[in-house]
């Protein structure tokens, strides 16, 4: 049960991350390759937040997703925006200075000092009658996956979220629709903003926040590709597959290969089924 | 066009920010990433002694070498307020080369070739010092590498490569002696990442648990790794009797949260390559337990009461610290030490060739930081290493030594002995 839990919060983890990645591309047609950096950035945040709250975890928790929710306005306006209709390369080059700007403010700000997150206690939950499992996994598990879910609805079932879509499918025909693509493209950096600084918390509760821990998102861009950079729900799949992966490979193999090992999954996946597991060909040929 | 132009600026703005925060450290000093540069009145007048100091400053094991790099500086600034060297002082220019050997190689060819120091000290990862080594025996500089040196300095030494602080060959052997001293039976699981220290130290590490009688098994991951729960999980399953870790500090913070969330309640000892007390504390903390936790190493705790932490403890306090004080800062006092030694022997003005002649017959009184004095004689640039071991005890919320030291002869006189 305990390994099962494990996998099953790494799983969903990697899946929110991927899934701020996914909803950005679809979008903008960027691939932020800073959701590792702003989960970090996002852990680190609410470190200070739950401070800023006088140790309220749920209220600290409030205020960096409002911060996180607030930046995801200004890198849109500020980065992204100034971009539109440029060459994708373009987006993909301001995401990486991004990233590296971001690994700097974490220095600057936090001293890159490691740290954790302190969600509460750390010991077994009872789940059912003689079934327990650690409150670590299991608070990582629930939180993701809820985090997820309303992503998901909002990306679906919304109206803001047929806009984001209508973007997604073509923005020039959605503009003269009368959508504000201002609004959906902010949207989804509000979302993946959103999605990493709730995944980072998360992480930095489950494993540790320092600058080099931004490395997870390539995690998370390994889930994202797996699952299909254009689908939501293969976001949450990938992120899964990639857990496990990583996990079995560790246990049954070696340490050494667990990194490794998910992106020689993600090279056969992309010989097989360039556009990932539930991705759509069309996306492939666009790109 | 304007836009992407503005755009552009602004990414490499962010690089350029980015560069800055791992800036290398020429200082022309002893301040900078230590704490307060050296702004003392009382700097002596003479002309100064220039040592280079090579390290990991913004790279993965950040956490275990800057600390070090402080306790280096901390002596020079003590030094320097004291009068220095017979009215001279020493200045040290820092490079950091980011856990990355070409750039230590272009960084230490540059202390050399430009900025014409006596001897470089430091470095960081194992790995980078082959190359290091091999550079500066070109260039004819003397290197003292702290606390993770490879062979290079075991007899018959490389000429101009000497270690003050740990040979992994040598840390494995004495890790042998703890790993039976907390189990005799069972299965010992050595843990480390892929660097050729940490595979050195648990190779002599194991071939001493086996000859007591010790399962061995081992886990090693790679060096970025940063999430150790499927680690921790790993090794828990395993049962093993004792489980040592070879790496650094942030290594040792998410192994020992895993291992004990895990359900792993046995003996865990970190191995001491600048792994702060502080980090272990952290560990501990976030693990949710306090029990079983040990550190072995070369260096006296920064809670210890010998005369060389309290003098480090002073100078911490009157120069201030960038970095919680730790077993860290010690190993760079001792590393200090070594230079002010063989400054003071080679007298002034100190070339490469002079400082290389002082190395070569050396005994420092380390004043309580090591088992015995740090001698470096002919050909081994390593000498007769002191280790012990400490337990943390919750009760007073410190470690605290768990025995006598260990010492182990030189590798020449052990027979080849040390892993």
């Amino acid at each position: 049960m305990d390994e099962l839990s494990l996998v099953l919060a790494l799983g969903s983890l990697y899946a929110l991350l991927a899934v701020g990645i996914v909803v950005v591309y679809r979008t903008s047609r960027v691939l932020n390759f800073a959701q590792g950096e702003l989960a970090i950035v996002g852990g680190y945040g609410v470190t200070t937040a739950i401070g800023v709250a006088g140790g309220s975890v749920i209220l600290g928790l409030g205020l960096m997703v409002t911060v996180a929710a607030v930046l995801g306005v200004v890198i849109y306006f500020v980065l992204m925006r100034p971009i539109l209709g440029e060459a994708p390369y373009v987006g993909v080059l301001v995401t990486i200075g991004l990233a590296i700007f971001l690994r700097a403010a974490m220095v600057f700000i936090w001293e890159g000092q490691i740290e954790f997150v302190d969600l509460g206690e750390t010991g077994d939950w009872a789940i059912a009658s003689g079934l327990e499992v650690p409150s670590t996994n299991a608070r990582t598990f629930i939180g993701c996956t809820a985090t997820f879910i309303v992503i998901y609805l909002i990306y679906q079932r919304s109206r803001l979220g047929v806009r984001m879509r209508a973007v997604a499918e073509n923005v020039t025909l959605a503009a003269q629709r009368g959508i504000n693509v201002d609004v959906a493209i902010a949207t989804a950096w509000v979302v993946a903003l959103v999605a990493a600084g709730v995944a980072g918390a998360l992480y930095g509760a489950q494993a540790l926040l320092s600058v080099p821990a931004a490395v997870v998102g390539v995690k998370a861009i390994t889930a994202a590709l797996i699952g299909g950079l254009d689908s939501v729900k293969g976001a949450y799949v990938g992120g899964l597959v990639v857990a496990t992966v990583e996990y079995f490979t560790t246990t049954q193999i070696s340490a050494r290969y667990a990194d490794i090992a998910p992106i020689l999954l993600l090279l056969i996946v992309l010989t097989v089924r360039p556009w990932g597991m539930f991705g759509t060909a069309e996306e492939v040929e666009r790109v | 066009m304007p836009r992407l132009l503005t755009l552009i600026a602004l990414v490499l703005t962010a690089l350029f920010v980015a560069a800055g925060c791992g800036d290398d450290d020429d200082d022309g000093g002893n301040g900078g990433g230590g704490g307060a540069a050296d702004t003392s009145a009382d700097r002596p007048e003479g002309r100064p002694y220039k040592l280079g100091y090579v390290t990991d400053l913004s790279g993965p094991l950040r956490e275990s070498y800057s600390p070090t790099l402080e306790g280096f500086q901390l002596y020079m600034q003590q030094l320097n307020d004291d009068g220095g060297i017979d009215g001279h002082p020493v200045d040290v220019v820092v490079r950091d080369d980011s856990l990355n050997a070409d750039t230590a190689v272009s960084a230490s060819e540059e202390l050399a070739n430009q900025e014409n120091v006596s001897g470089i000290f430091g470095l960081s990862l194992s790995s980078t010092h082959e190359a290091v080594y091999a550079a500066m025996e070109r260039a004819q500089i003397p290197v003292v590498s702290g606390f993770s040196g490879i062979a290079s300095a075991l007899p018959p030494a490389q000429p101009f490569a000497y270690s003050a602080g740990t040979i992994f060959e040598v840390a494995g052997q004495a890790a042998g002696r703890f790993t039976t001293q907390l189990a005799d039976e069972g299965t010992f699981v050595c843990v480390t990442f892929e660097s050729v220290g940490g595979i050195a130290a648990c190779d002599a590490n194991e071939a001493a648990a086996r000859e007591a009688g010790l399962e061995t098994e081992r886990v090693v991951f790679p060096v970025e790794t940063r999430e150790f729960t499927s680690i921790g999980s790993d090794i828990a399953d395993r049962d093993p009797s004792v489980v040592i870790g070879h790496y650094g500090s942030e290594q040792n913070v998410g192994v020992i949260a895993a291992l004990r969330r895990a359900g792993y309640e046995g003996p865990y000892v970190a191995a001491n390559y600048g792994v702060t007390e502080d980090a272990l504390r952290r560990g501990m903390e976030a693990g949710g337990s306090q029990e079983n936790t040990y550190m072995f190493g070369r260096f006296a705790s920064i809670d210890d009461d010998e005369q060389g932490v309290t003098q480090l403890r002073d100078a911490a306090e009157s120069f201030g610290t960038d970095f919680e004080l730790s077993n860290a800062h010690v190993s760079g006092w001792g590393l200090a030490r070594v230079a002010d030694e063989a400054l003071t022997k080679c007298g002034f003005p100190c070339s490469p060739a002079d400082l290389d002649q002082a190395l070569q017959d050396l005994q420092v009184d380390t004043q309580g930081i090591t088992g015995g004095p740090i001698a470096f004689q002919g050909r081994d640039h390593y000498g007769e290493s002191f280790w012990r071991m400490h337990q943390f005890d919750s009760g007073e919320d410190a470690f605290v030594v768990e025995g006598d030291w260990i010492g182990l002869p030189p590798r020449a006189e052990a027979g080849g002995g040390g892993g």
